[in-house]
């Protein structure tokens, strides 16, 4: 229930966003906007942003997190990340194991690797 | 002797095969081990070993914090994995995402630096006194299993790479082994530096992004500090010019920020955003002559923020009208 009402609230945000006429900000123009120089879409990606958040937020929180730690989370990563992860955070790499049982895993294939070339080319031995 | 006659080619065929098949499956599994053995990058030394990198043993599936809390120790945090497993760990996963990887890093004031995906980098990175957080894959297609561990020593006379992993302090693989592992998993490496050292693989556009990342994301001090060493490398850098700038104007900093934004349209005359800065700049300090001026060099340079550059010159008039 509380995560329908979250939701009902950011697409509602979100909408009223979109409707503002987009004017142009007077101010200083940000390290970021230099770096990636594309105001025409700007506005557009700052909509995207803002859903993609309250999704990754929500998604995170399926994960296990608190509310107030996936927030903290989500605000500790940039735009690009945020859409990095939205939908994809149960399929993304998520490092965990020891890695032990690898090492021996490749030793093993490298041997039966030269064991198969072996009996390919040397059939009589 | 008519035995060991026939023996004698055949086993020396065998060992080349032997041989070859072993080259052979190095080259297609671990193709970057060969180059750096064969041609090292310049500058790189045939062995080191960062000193006194802490070592923190994981506990259950809490690889990504420990690693983590290794890299941030040696680079001067103070931080635990304790702590650090609640900014990265994810429950559901039983494990650690890159990206809250990176995020953490700068939580910690430090700066994030996804290496570029070569061997040589890595090692490079190794020998400048930065130790490396790499990411391996593990386990079969059906079940894959991800890893993170702390790389900071090699040995390219034996051919080792000097690893914290797991439950193992200082342990020592086989270069070839580790690429394989890491070659699987994309060959993904981060540092986390302290913002007053560049990192020495470092590019000036992956570096500025990495900056712009810890200033987005509210580490201003940190950024700025990040934007300083950023000049020394790069003094031409027009990121790290605007964003000393930025930096020092959210900090408070007028004058600095007015110095850096002068240095930036000195550098360069025609960038609309520094002469669109500087106009504010002046403007918060009170110089409402000079700050129309500039603003309106910056209208008339045009591009892709003169819209911009055109609000801001509105809003200087208007609080010259509305005293």
């Amino acid at each position: 229930m509380k995560i329908i009402v979250q939701r009902f609230i950011s697409c509602a945000l979100a909408f009223s966003l979109a409707g503002l006429p987009f004017t142009a900000q007077a101010g200083l123009i940000g390290t970021d906007e230099i770096a990636t120089p594309a105001p025409m879409q700007a506005e557009r990606a700052k909509v995207r942003d803002f859903m993609s958040r309250a999704d990754v937020q929500q998604e995170l929180q399926a994960q296990g997190l608190t509310a107030e730690a996936a927030q903290l989370r989500v605000e500790a990563l940039t735009d690009d990340e945020v859409q990095h992860l939205a939908g994809k955070i149960d399929e993304l790499p998520a490092g965990a194991t020891t890695g032990v049982a690898g090492v021996v895993g490749v030793a093993v294939l490298l041997v039966a690797v030269t064991y198969i070339i072996v009996r390919l080319f040397y059939p009589q031995r | 002797m008519r035995c060991a006659k026939a023996r004698r080619p055949a086993g020396f065929f065998i060992l080349c095969a032997l041989l070859c098949s072993q080259l052979g499956a190095c080259t297609l599994l671990a193709p970057q081990t060969i180059g750096v053995a064969s041609a090292p990058p310049p500058g790189l030394a045939l062995s080191g070993e960062i000193p006194r990198v802490p070592f923190f043993a994981q506990t259950d599936h809490h690889c990504g914090p420990a690693a983590l809390a290794m890299a941030l120790n040696s680079a001067g945090a103070r931080v635990t994995p304790d702590a650090l497993a609640a900014q990265v760990y994810l429950p559901g996963r039983q494990g650690s995402l890159q990206v809250e990887m990176l995020a953490a890093a700068r939580r910690n004031g430090m700066v994030a630096y996804v290496l570029a995906p070569s061997l040589g980098d890595l090692l490079l990175e190794i020998n400048a006194g930065t130790p490396v957080i790499t990411l391996e894959k593990h386990g079969a297609a059906l079940l894959p299993l991800w890893h993170y561990a702390v790389a900071f020593g090699f040995d390219l006379h034996d051919g080792d790479i000097i690893r914290h992993s797991g439950t193992s302090e200082r342990t020592l693989t086989p270069l070839s082994v580790f690429e394989y592992f890491w070659r699987a998993a994309g060959r993904w490496a981060m540092v986390a530096v302290p913002p007053d050292r560049v990192p020495a693989t470092a590019t000036e556009p992956r570096y500025a992004a990495a900056v712009i990342a810890l200033e987005k994301t509210g580490r201003t001090r940190e950024a700025a500090t990040a934007y300083t060493a950023m000049l020394k490398r790069w003094p031409d850098s027009l990121t790290a010019l605007m964003g000393r700038g930025n930096t020092a104007h959210a900090l408070g900093d007028l004058a600095l920020a007015e110095a850096a934004f002068r240095q930036t349209t000195r550098q360069y005359p025609h960038a609309a955003a520094a002469f669109n800065n500087l106009a504010q700049t002046l403007l918060d300090r009170g110089q409402w002559d000079e700050a129309r001026a500039s603003a309106e060099h910056a209208v008339s340079l045009g591009g892709p923020f003169a819209a911009r550059a055109q609000a801001t010159l509105d809003a200087i008039r208007k609080q010259r009208r509305a005293p």
